[in-house]
């Protein structure tokens, strides 16, 4: 893009599926700050059918806060900057209001092309309807679907069932580069001939990703009857996996399928001034930015309304899950259907009845945009956001969080950062409230500093530094984050009330600290915000700190936050007691030591 | 003056206007400026039950996968079981290459070597579900019909549609339904109650075939039990034990023996639709309002409902907006509207969890 001016201000906007927010970075001194911001209800859907009228609405906001003038007669954006200060140098936008994009996996073997390809939707918002592998019968993507047995008719039978459901893009991969040609073929003509049935069928997007060798053959029968666009294959060669065709793909169609066609969003594009990104892909930006600058292993999980993203960077690789129908507002009757009823009140300090637990879920899907009026509310919705991460985690795990030492098998390795966002965790009341949310849904391990996007703003710094890569560095740096503190996970299990840690702090004033944790429990040492310390850590021979090996300590510095340094006690994975009463009484305990 | 997107629409008289689409092209009856009826038919078509693909071609092996030289049956014929769709010639032959269709149906397509067959397919018929005028016509689509009459959204609905006499069946907008007093004089009628408090309730409603049933709240965990009713369910409040809002119900009360159409229809996303009570009062049409995209201002004296918290389905008047920075629970953006309730009472709100209503 072409500036004939110096860029100097920038309003950054998020517009989620609930709520749209505004920030504006501008110069103060010598350095891009965040200088104020707005929020409002997202106004993608009906009755208002426009997202630009929530983002006009928030700049108002930010117009109030800061008594600059941003908007021409209220309605169109002043770029550039006005010698007066009023206006902004330009806007950019990350969006994830749009509905999920509806596919069908169709490939040859399950747990191969099939599972690779299902690993691809990952990366954007895809709700998977259907899957279908020539090795099985059917069975759908979700757990929370009926298993549909197979009619007696063969896939064939079932295929036309299957593409009934007017998906938006068929995803078709199977074979080896130079493998099987006729039942990827097979695959292919069935899809077509489906395809050629429905009047529709011209429109139905189909990716196809499987054996490069095919590619004429495929184009020969796909290419008539439906939009075929051709990748990578997912799965070049038995034990080599290639995603990023099939991932660019994927987002592509996201792109111009559903975000594109939201209500209102031309005129947004038409205000921005770099190409729109969704908000999964600009948090995946700025954590592979973060991770390559200071060299870290980095988790972030955004818990949103209609959908909760897992993306990190660990040993160099960047992985992401969308769980695009799991979130905590428009989606929560979906983290109940996951993870059953039981499956959220376990985390509760109190009984609650099901029944009412029940009717308060659905109340909540039903208006998203509500928050919690009682502390019992509260509690219920950060227990939906535990189960949603935890849901999302275990599909993250099985695709892209692998752990290299045994140790940690069927955990989240340490990382060095995890960051926490979505309005659940961000405007917890209290910080402990988020970082125990965190500990208990992601079951990090090791060391690690924990922090939120408190200010709501690290996708849009990602789109932001396509255009102006020093404002979003400074800004992240300077506004980014909010450090809750430093989480000491230990892993393994013991004998509850044993010593599993014993901890000496060393506070830069020359104070020093000893303390022993015992099993199952959660000890906060403090340490404020803007402080250090050195810790030296000497676990019992049945746990470990981080270095996969049990019982071997270390010595490290680390950061205070707004909790200050926490140590979890409780052993990986996490168990917590199944009598009720008893589990109770421990999650009030672990509430009691955080502050809560 | 502040911002505020949250709306429900209770409104005693409207001009509306209302899409009625087939799920498959067909055949539209009706035309532009034709006056119709909730049970008249507006358009028809044929939809499809199972549908099976057969891969013919592999069956009498031929490798290209062109079945046209060998086809017998073109698309839009109705085979029975047993009938020959397909027979080889050539290699095939030698083969004994006939192939009979494993099922009864019409042959909906035939390429890339499979033939689809579509069985059961059952007629469609479309009805107005209002009483109004055409006011457009969608080639073989459907019609926009214009409607004239109260207007009541609800916030959860069933999917189903259904049209009847406006019946309250409690006195107070918080009694629930009384199974016992839904009797013989309910048929055909649209049931009002505060709450739908069990089973029964619904069983006896469906035996009694009533077209609808309008409540405040009703229990989550009856939803599968109300989304197989044959009747429309919709639901004003929300889910647990909350009375039906006063408006809502001195609404209802007072167009009771009226005729109303109630869509359960919800979809809360992508095209959002709420669930809704039309009533064609005699005198609704007179003066009706527009229904145009509503305002969404809040300010001093703005009719609101509560819709989370110990004062949900109140309603009442703006009274201060509160230039503080938020409340204990709910964030600390958020701002807390005062309210003075329809019963005199005071309380304070956080905004989200207001909507404007009227």
């Amino acid at each position: 893009m072409e500036q004939e001016y110096r860029l100097e201000s920038f309003l950054v906007a998020d517009c989620g599926s609930t709520t749209t927010r505004v920030a504006l970075i501008d110069l103060v001194g010598d350095e891009f700050r965040l200088v104020a911001q707005g929020q409002t209800a997202t106004t993608v859907e009906a009755p208002w059918s426009r997202i630009s009228t929530g983002v006009r609405e928030a700049i108002r906001q930010v117009e109030r806060s800061t008594g600059r003038l941003l908007l021409f007669d209220q309605e169109q954006l002043i770029v550039p900057e006005r010698e007066n200060g009023s206006g902004v140098d330009g806007l950019v936008a990350t969006v994830n209001a749009a509905t999920p994009l509806r596919a069908d996996v169709v490939g040859l073997i399950r747990d191969l092309s099939v599972e690779s390809m299902l690993t691809a939707t990952d990366c954007s918002y895809v709700d998977v309807q259907t899957v279908v592998a020539r090795d099985e019968r059917m069975a759908s993507a979700g757990p929370s679907t009926v298993l549909r047995a197979g009619n007696g008719g063969g896939i064939q039978a079932l295929m036309g069932e299957t593409l009934q459901n007017r998906a938006d893009v068929i995803l078709l991969s199977g074979g080896t580069d130079g493998g099987a040609i006729a039942p990827v073929l097979e695959s292919a003509r069935d899809v077509a001939a489906v395809l050629s049935t429905f009047e529709e069928g011209g429109r139905v997007h189909v990716v196809y990703a499987g054996n490069r060798g095919m590619r004429p053959e495929i184009v020969a029968v796909l290419a008539d009857c439906s939009s075929l666009h051709v990748v990578d294959n997912v799965r070049p060669t038995l034990d080599k996996e290639d995603l990023a065709g099939a991932e660019e793909e994927i987002s592509r169609l996201y792109h111009e399928v559903k975000m594109g066609r939201v209500p209102g969003f031309g005129e947004l594009k038409s205000w921005v001034a770099a190409p729109m990104l969704t908000t999964a892909e600009g948090l995946g930006l700025v954590l592979r930015y973060l991770a390559r600058l200071h060299k870290l292993d980095v988790l972030a999980v955004d818990v949103g309304s209609s959908a909760t993203h897992l993306a990190g960077v660990i040993g160099g690789r960047y992985g992401s899950t969308v769980s695009a129908r799991l979130g905590v507002g428009y989606s929560i009757g979906r983290v109940l259907d996951e993870a059953g009823l039981e499956g959220l009140l376990q985390w509760l300090p109190f009984q609650m009845d099901p029944g009412e637990a029940h009717n308060r879920i659905v109340n909540k899907g039903l208006r998203p945009m509500t928050i919690p009026d009682t502390e019992e509310d509260l509690l219920l919705e950060q227990a939906a956001a535990r189960a949603a991460i935890a849901l999302t985690l275990e599909r993250a795990r099985s695709r892209w969080i692998g752990a290299q030492a045994p140790l940690y098998a069927g955990l989240v390795p340490p990382v060095d950062l995890v960051i926490g966002r979505g309005a659940v965790l961000t405007e917890a009341p209290k910080a402990g409230q988020a970082a125990l949310i965190l500990l208990d849904g992601l079951q990090p391990t090791g060391v690690c500093t924990l922090a939120l996007d408190q200010a709501s703003l690290l996708p849009q710094l990602g789109a932001l530094a396509s255009v102006h890569p020093v404002a979003a560095a400074q800004a992240l740096a300077r506004d980014g984050l909010f450090r809750l503190g430093t989480a000491i996970a230990l892993t393994g299990t013991g004998k509850e009330g044993s010593v599993a840690l014993k901890l000496k702090v060393e506070y830069d004033d020359g104070r020093t600290l000893r303390v022993e944790v015992p099993y199952g429990s959660l000890e906060v040492i403090p340490l404020v915000t803007g402080k250090r310390a050195v810790v030296e850590m000497r676990p019992s021979s049945r746990f470990d700190v981080g270095l996969g090996s049990r019982g071997r300590g270390a010595t490290t510095e680390v950061d205070g936050g707004a909790v200050g340094i926490i140590v979890d006690a409780r052993g990986r994975p996490l168990a917590l007691p199944r009598e009720g009463e008893k589990r109770r009484a421990k999650i009030q305990e672990w509430m009691v030591e955080l502050g809560l | 003056m502040v911002y505020h997107p949250f709306v429900t629409r209770v409104v005693p008289g409207m001009v509306m206007r209302r899409e009625r689409m087939l799920p498959l092209r067909g055949e539209v009856l009706v035309s532009t400026g034709a006056r119709v009826r909730p049970a008249d038919v507006v358009a028809r078509t044929q939809v499809p039950g199972e549908m099976r693909l057969l891969n013919v071609a592999r069956a009498l092996r031929l490798d290209d996968g062109d079945l046209s030289p060998y086809l017998r049956v073109s698309i839009g014929d109705a085979v029975e079981q047993g009938d020959v769709l397909a027979a080889g010639s050539g290699v095939s032959r030698l083969f004994g290459g006939t192939y009979r269709s494993p099922v009864s149906g019409v042959v909906g397509g035939a390429s890339h070597g499979r033939v689809l067959i579509q069985s059961d397919r059952r007629p469609l018929e479309l009805v107005a579900h209002y009483r109004g005028t055409v006011l457009n016509v969608m080639s073989g689509l459907g019609a926009i019909i214009e409607v004239r009459g109260a207007l009541i959204q609800g916030i959860w609905g069933s999917d189903k549609a259904g049209f009847g006499v406006v019946k309250c069946m409690v006195d107070d907008p918080a009694q629930d339904l009384d199974p016992e007093a839904i009797d013989m004089s309910c048929r055909g009628s649209v049931l009002v109650a505060g709450r739908c408090p069990d089973e029964s309730s619904l069983r006896r409603a469906k035996e009694m075939d009533v077209q609808g049933l309008v409540v405040g709240s009703l229990d989550a965990g009856l939803l599968d039990v109300v989304q197989a009713m044959p009747f429309p369910v919709v639901v004003t409040e929300g889910m647990g034990d909350y009375a039906i809002s006063g408006p809502v119900f001195d609404l209802l009360r007072a167009y009771e023996g009226q005729e109303a159409s109630v869509s359960g229809f919800t979809q809360p996303r992508g095209g959002a639709v709420r669930p809704e009570v039309i009533i064609y009062a005699s005198f609704a049409g007179e003066g009706a309002e527009p229904e145009t995209r509503p305002q969404f201002v809040l300010d001093l004296g703005s009719q609101v409902r509560i819709v989370r918290g110990p004062h949900t389905g109140k309603t009442g008047v703006v009274t201060h907006l509160s230039q503080g920075d938020g409340t204990p629970l709910g964030g600390s953006r958020v701002r807390e509207i005062a309210i003075r309730l329809d019963g005199g009472e005071e309380a304070l709100v956080a905004q989200p969890n207001l909507e404007l209503f009227g």
